[in-house]
């Protein structure tokens, strides 16, 4: 099996689609849907690269990633930031040596790949 | 020398009285003529007196005379002076009322009259023909010619009368009706002087017409201490000013008896002289002073000026300025106020109605500007709430969007399976269309962002001439498409500017892009980076359709679509422009056009250099 990846976002569509396309690269793609999912599957899976959608439903991607990361999380898993915002930049200012990228929407499968695949090799 | 001779005389009691009215005549006739510096009309009074005098004496002498023959010669001096007794009040007359000249032809025959009765008088005997022995004294006796004499009189004392009343009747001022009335008097009481022709036709009766030459004297002192005969003195002059002046003019003693007052006066307190002079001056009219205030001005504790507004009967309002000073003694005592009243009724509605109409206007332009100002805030809100809209409308769509996309890429790629080729082009053409429809959704997102202000820079020291190196490598494909020749004119070692790359990128790919639709197929796109004052230039150059004039100006108006699509059917969001300027704008910098239809655009873009634009951001 190739790396894990947790995908987390709101929209089954989406899901899909990241799931559709990490698998068909070869990565095994697990989903959360929510912010409860992703802090349950986040300790149980320890994923080998997290994408998060920034707008999660009613909640805020990267503050629920700082909490996590304040709880212990391993701050070395590469994130990629999912946004609808083209030009939003996440309000987290990642500490030093963390790696991580933001990517607009919609974005192209292709280019999220090399992205994904460029992150875990530094890891 | 019979009249000298003493013994010709007795003591005469009858004589008395008009010597006595004579030598008072001559009193009166010196004050007058000295008083009116020997002007015309004094001069004509002093004949008028010198006459009556002559009469006056010589009756005094004829009464005193011991025998006939002295007494006649009396009679005769006497007659003498009567006779021109009417030609002189004739020619006094005409010289008051200033008709002399008019006249002149009846004057002098009233003259001529006077010495045909004084030829007679003297030396005929058709007018006086003798004596009468009276109780009192000789009279004379007069003839037939008398009655000649007596109709001369009558005539031109008549006449005289007539002229002094037209004269009253005709003037208009207060002090020329006084005058003529007084004159008009003493005429009348000179006539009645004729009594005295009575005893002269044998009657037996004391001839006490000299009083009415003293009561004429009376008149004539009354008329020489208010008025002047003729010329106009400071004393009539100031009586002349006060009784025609418009403001109105109140004189009270120190005890506020008013003793001069106006007819101005009269009319704006709406009271006749008589109710307001003699009065205590807080009596006449409501307001115009107190009795508290009278004596404060009196003793100079009050304002000398104030208004007061007194209300008529119909509910009508008088506005009166009332300014007063005391009139004071040589040791400062007080004796008098005068008050001056100025009806400002006029001027004080005027001024209420400008206030009115001013209050009014003022109002207005508060309701105006009310309603201005909530119309422009509903209009700020309602943009905000546009763009808010906006956003979240490109948000939203950005998700289905990015399925729709995503899913469209990896089918494409056949990572769901082998397509066929039929399959192959429908989807190129859904991706195409997405893609379109992505640009205007990240555009439309942008420009809301822009207007909300909340459009982030990523700011960062940058060469630009690399900067427009790397976008124009991007957009090599789309040139070489269109066969286009791309000049570069990039100077070697510009300043460096402090700006968002992937922003300034954003601006050169949207001119250069506009450069490749708008020029026909083979045209010249020339891009040239260089320094100027204060920063750099980038331009775009192209010859292609160009813009016309009318429409550049709404260029980089938003959602304009000016060129709706490109020389090939190439899409625009009509957003491009806009965003362009937002962004440079958003730099300190700024864009300008030239073009001609036609020929070509040049879009130049100002962008300053880093320290500019860290002193602006300072």
């Amino acid at each position: 099996m190739g790396n894990k990846v947790l995908v987390v976002d709101d929209d089954p569509e989406i899901l899909e689609l990241l799931a559709l396309t990490l698998t068909s690269s070869g990565y095994e793609a697990a989903l959360a849907r929510n912010a409860e999912e992703f802090r349950q599957k986040a300790w149980l899976l320890t994923p080998d690269l997290i994408i998060l959608d920034i707008m999660l439903g009613e909640d805020n991607g990267p503050e629920i990633y700082d909490k996590l990361l304040a709880q212990g999380f391993n701050p070395d898993i590469p994130i990629i930031f999912l946004s609808a915002l083209a030009s939003d930049r996440p309000d987290v200012a990642p500490q030093q040596g963390r790696r991580y990228a933001l990517i607009g929407k919609p974005f192209d499968p292709d280019k999220l790949v090399e992205e994904i695949s460029g992150l875990i090799r530094a890891a | 020398m019979t009249l000298l001779n003493p013994e010709n005389y007795l003591f005469s009691a009858a004589s008395l009285p008009p010597f006595l009215t004579a030598c008072l005549l001559s009193i009166l006739c010196l004050t007058l003529v000295v008083r009116e510096k020997l002007s015309q009309a004094s001069l004509m009074f002093t004949l008028l007196i010198l006459s009556n005098m002559i009469w006056l004496i010589s009756q005094a002498g004829a009464y005193a005379s011991r025998d006939e023959e002295t007494a006649l010669l009396w009679i005769k001096i006497e007659n003498a002076g009567i006779v021109f007794i009417p030609s002189a009040l004739y020619l006094f007359t005409l010289s008051v009322t200033q008709k002399l000249r008019t006249y002149r032809i009846s004057a002098f025959v009233s003259l001529m009259i006077s010495y045909f009765f004084l030829g007679d008088v003297l030396f005929g005997s058709w007018t006086l023909k003798g004596l009468y022995e009276y109780p009192w004294g000789y009279y004379g006796r007069y003839g037939p010619g008398a009655f000649a004499f007596i109709g001369f009189f009558l005539v031109f004392g008549v006449r005289v009368v007539r002229l002094f009343w037209e004269e009253y009747r005709r003037s208009r001022s207060h002090a020329r009706k006084g005058k003529y009335r007084l004159l008009t008097e003493a005429c009348i009481l000179a006539l009645l002087g004729s009594i005295d022709f009575l005893p002269a036709f044998g009657v037996q009766f004391y001839p006490f017409g000299f009083i009415f030459v003293i009561l004429f004297v009376l008149v004539i002192v009354k008329l020489m201490w208010e008025y002047a005969l003729s010329e106009i003195t400071p004393a009539t002059a100031a009586k002349e000013i006060i009784y025609t002046m418009r403001e109105g003019l109140l004189v009270a003693d120190r005890e506020g008896t008013v003793r001069i007052v106006n007819s101005s006066a009269c009319r704006m307190l709406g009271r006749t002289a008589k109710k307001i002079s003699g009065f205590p001056v807080w009596n006449i009219s409501d307001g115009i002073v107190t009795e508290k205030k009278f004596h404060a001005i009196l003793e100079g504790r009050a304002a000398q000026g104030y208004e007061i507004v007194l209300n008529e009967g119909t509910g009508k309002e008088i506005f009166l300025n009332v300014t007063t000073s005391a009139v004071r003694d040589a040791t400062d005592a007080p004796e008098a106020i005068v008050f001056m009243v100025r009806d400002v009724t006029e001027e004080r509605l005027a001024q209420r109605l400008l206030e009115q109409a001013n209050n009014e206007l003022e109002i207005r332009v508060r309701q105006r500007t009310e309603e201005l100002e909530n119309a422009n805030e509903r209009l700020l809100k309602m943009d905000e709430q546009k763009t808010k809209f906006l956003a979240l409308a490109s948000h939203e769509l950005r998700t289905p969007l990015t399925s729709i996309h995503g899913f469209l890429s990896l089918l494409l790629a056949e990572k769901t399976g082998a397509l066929t080729d039929p399959q192959k082009r429908s989807l190129s053409a859904m991706k195409k269309s997405t893609d379109r429809l992505c640009r205007l959704v990240a555009d439309l997102l942008d420009m809301s962002k822009i207007e909300l202000g909340q459009l982030k820079m990523n700011m960062a020291l940058t060469d630009p001439g690399e900067l427009v190196e790397e976008e124009l490598l991007v957009m090599e494909t789309s040139l070489k498409q269109k066969e286009h020749a791309l000049v570069k004119n990039i100077e070697a070692n510009l300043p460096p500017i402090f700006c968002d790359r992937d922003k300034i990128k954003e601006v050169v790919e949207n001119l250069v892009s506009n450069a490749v639709k708008y020029t026909p197929r083979g045209g010249n796109v020339v891009v040239e980076v260089k320094s100027v004052t204060g920063g750099v230039g980038i331009s775009i150059r192209d010859n292609g359709i160009g813009i016309r004039n009318d429409d550049q100006k709404l260029l980089f108006e938003p959602f304009q679509h000016l060129r709706k699509a490109g020389l090939e059917g190439e899409v625009s969001t009509g957003l491009g422009l806009a965003l362009v300027k937002s962004i440079v704008a958003a730099h300190g910098g700024n864009i300008t056009l030239e073009s001609r239809e036609g020929q070509g655009s040049c879009f130049s873009v100002f962008l300053p250099g880093a320290r500019s634009a860290a002193d602006a951001a300072r």
